[in-house]
């Protein structure tokens, strides 16, 4: 009986506190997003040649990790035993891979452009007989390039 | 090429959804899987128990009582040599049965008396001192006899294996779903037992009446329990057997229906 109030109360906590974590995360990043959408981001290199002369450049990584709560671990669990698409977790990966590539573009914010962006993800879980996923890291890299800021047309 | 800058709303990988209805919909699926499973279950290993034999019961009776080895009474003691003397009382009138009955009295304060697979039925001291007369103890040692010829341990075993197995298989251990479940179908179990409770008792004043002729024993004990109990009656609906008010009705209507003399 102890063991089913406890779950209750651990399933109320994840639930409402994820909830509005999430809803905030969410609005932070479609903020950033909004200010940061002018800043070109490609992920193509030297394969398209570029206008203007790259005069120096440097690497730019951003990367996020971002927990699951007892709720959506909870849900998880049921999902896996019936399949199908596992939107508590899609969540999880959306925010993490948005917010390191928020967090790439933050780290040069003078640069003219990054390019060869590329994003890799990746769990972080301790070690349970349950194959939970603990947390899940996202790593957004890519070379950052400073042109001559003076032509503003083309690339 | 000229860079377009657009702004994308970007939530095409995490479109909205409600958690909370998948969540419910998802556990009430399960729960229901689950329930009609232990039921179906359940029917089926009621199909099979009376076909179990007594010797295949002592051997895994066996392995229960031997826990209980240590903190038996001498076979000598006043207290053993008196449940001794009323289970051969009764068991002069009980029905045939391929059973050998051992009786124990176990040195704790436990107010309780258990029917162990095997035959073997132990009473507790706790009990012992709260018996004022024979009459009562025979109701308590018929209850259990009863128990025996219900074979009600049998199943109860089946159904708590298979609901331990389950929910390890696939919540796996220590999983806060694990408990959710389990704690639901032990609540549909203990619904089984008190009816398996309730037939205990009325074989048990059947047998008191043909040992003693009377079933002065039966009531007086429950008015007792019912007087030192402290649990509310809701609570009753969480444990094996029913709260000694419903005892006291359901004996009272079995005395009305059999017409036994007081």
């Amino acid at each position: 009986m102890e063991n089913l109030i406890i779950f209750i109360v651990l399933i109320s906590l994840g639930y409402f506190a994820g909830r509005y974590a999430e809803k905030r995360h969410y609005e932070s990043i479609k903020a950033r997003e909004k200010a940061s959408f002018q800043f070109p981001m490609v992920t193509f290199g030297k394969k398209v040649p570029l206008e203007n002369a790259i005069q120096s450049a440097e690497l730019a990584t951003g990367s996020a990790v971002i927990s699951i709560d007892y709720f959506k671990r909870v849900l998880a669990h049921l999902r896996m035993l019936f399949g199908g698409r596992l939107m508590a977790y899609e969540t999880l990966v959306d925010r993490a891979r948005r917010e390191a590539v928020l967090r790439m573009k933050e780290s040069v914010p003078n640069s003219t452009m990054i390019i060869n962006v590329r994003i890799e993800t990746s769990s972080i879980s301790k070690s349970e007989n349950n194959n939970s996923l603990g947390s899940v890291e996202a790593f957004a890299y890519g070379t950052a390039i400073y042109t001559d800021q003076s032509e503003k047309e083309g690339i | 090429m000229k860079f377009v800058p657009s702004y994308i709303e970007g939530d095409e990988n995490a479109p909205k959804s409600s958690p909370l209805k998948e969540f419910f919909t998802l556990a009430g699926g399960l729960l229901l899987i689950t329930v009609v499973l232990f039921v179906v279950l359940g029917w089926v290993s009621e199909l099979i128990v009376p076909h179990i034999s007594t010797d295949l019961e002592k051997k895994l009776g066996s392995t229960i009582a031997s826990q209980f080895e240590d903190d038996k009474l001498l076979e000598s003691d006043d207290d053993a040599l008196r449940v001794k003397r009323l289970l051969d009382r009764l068991l002069k009138y009980a029905p045939r049965k391929e059973y050998e009955f051992f009786i124990w009295v176990i040195n704790t304060e436990e107010v309780n008396a258990v029917a162990l697979p095997g035959g073997q039925i132990i009473i507790f001291k706790g009990l012992l001192e709260k018996i004022e007369n024979d009459n009562e103890l025979l109701f308590v040692i018929a209850h259990e006899l009863g128990h025996f010829y219900n074979r009600d341990h049998l199943r109860g075993l089946g159904r708590g294996l298979t609901l331990a197995v389950l929910s390890t298989i696939i919540l796996g251990q220590d999983s806060g779903l694990s408990s959710l479940f389990t704690g639901t179908l032990t609540t549909v179990d203990r619904k089984f037992s008190q009816e398996q409770e309730s037939n205990a008792d009325k074989f048990a004043l059947e047998l008191l009446h043909k040992t003693t002729g009377s079933i002065k024993g039966a009531m007086s004990f429950f008015e007792k329990i019912d007087r030192d109990e402290q649990l509310s009656e809701i609570l009753y609906f969480f444990t094996t057997h029913p709260s000694p008010k419903n005892r006291i009705k359901f004996i009272q209507q079995e005395i009305e229906k059999q017409n036994y003399n007081e």
